[in-house]
């Protein structure tokens, strides 16, 4: 059966519900403020990999703006083709766990091709991980290292923590 | 009339009288980025109300390049962006982010699938500003590099909120 113009018109104006559709001016203002508030943040780390093969970074969240981890990527360039990157992501004096795992031996940090891999080495260009869900808060410190197998030259190499902050005021 | 089209007829003349609906909307910039310079671009956003981004697309040239230690060379972009609005000042990267890092996955040149997801709200007449970097990075031991100007075309994509106001 073909719909009327009206039909199409009505199933058109129906699908425009919740933050996409027709709304109180009110209803919109509030959206706009929890828009205001909640917003997407990167935080990158440069990774570049010396003698003796590995490579500390740190940063700190934002003050005042609550942070969640929600994704990371990672990318190394200058990697010789036996050469596989280990990553570790650790927040200081806080919280005991961490995404990607730092033990006592370099070794247990996660195998950057295994938790990222799409291309594998070399030239690593990684697809943003997605599954990570870690409520941290503001002003918080986290620290991100690598470590590199088969050290044979330098490399550079980025990790990219993406997540959501949150203003409280 | 039904009442059915009654419903229709308000709801149409809401949207067109109040302007209270959202619309898609893709915001986009070609950057030219020039060899060893760093600076900021000042780009006005849409004055026609609110828009809420809610990811990007990045494709870059890749002229310029390195030369490995081990004496191979290949191509690579080695341009540097953060993106902030001007209302806030607040970037949305806490430091410069690479422009592989973000943008399309795969080959120079290529055309992205999918869209980065990353939310932000950018006020009525609010102003984008882009800072680049696209000078020579710290040389790793043994390489040599040669910057090229490279082109960056960025595009924004969320939803307008025509004649809303300054949010």
């Amino acid at each position: 059966m073909v719909k009327s113009q009206t039909q199409r018109l009505a199933a058109f104006l129906s699908e425009l519900k919740g933050p996409h559709g027709i709304k109180s001016r009110q209803d919109q203002e509030a959206f706009f403020e929890r828009a205001k508030r909640v917003r997407t943040k990167d935080y990158i780390f440069p990774l570049d990999i010396h003698q003796p093969n590995f490579s500390t970074a740190y940063a700190t969240t934002m003050a005042g703006w609550f942070f969640i981890l929600t994704g990371a990527s990672v990318y190394f360039e200058d990697l010789g083709a036996m050469q596989f990157p280990r990553i570790a992501v650790t927040f200081p004096s806080f919280v005991p766990s961490s995404p990607f795992d730092a033990g006592a031996d370099k070794f247990d940090a996660v195998p950057a091709g295994l938790v990222f891999g799409r291309e594998g080495v070399p030239g690593l260009h990684f697809e943003e991980q997605k599954n990570l869900f870690y409520p941290l808060g503001d002003a918080f410190n986290i620290k991100a290292e690598s470590y590199l197998d088969n050290y044979v030259a330098d490399a550079r190499g980025y990790l990219l923590l993406t997540g959501v902050e949150i203003d409280w005021k | 009339m039904s009442a059915i089209s009654e419903g229709i007829k308000q709801k149409v003349l809401d949207m067109k009288e109040a302007q209270r609906y959202e619309k898609r909307y893709d915001f986009t910039r070609s950057v030219v980025a020039k060899k060893d310079e760093a600076g900021t671009l000042s780009i006005p956003m849409t004055t026609e109300g609110p828009f809420y981004m809610l990811g990007y697309n990045i494709m870059f040239t890749k002229n310029s390049s390195k030369t490995t230690a081990g004496g191979t060379t290949i191509n690579a972009p080695f341009t540097k962006l953060r993106f902030r609005a001007e209302s806030d000042n607040c970037a949305m990267s806490n430091d410069y982010v690479p422009v592989e890092l973000i943008a399309t996955p795969g080959a120079e040149d290529s055309s992205r699938y999918g869209m980065r997801e990353f939310n932000h709200l950018f006020g009525k007449g609010d102003r984008l500003m882009i800072d680049f970097d696209h000078r020579e990075p710290d040389a790793l031991a043994g390489e040599t590099y040669s910057l090229e100007d490279e082109k960056i075309d960025i595009v924004f994509t969320g939803y307008l909120y025509p004649d809303f106001g300054n949010v």
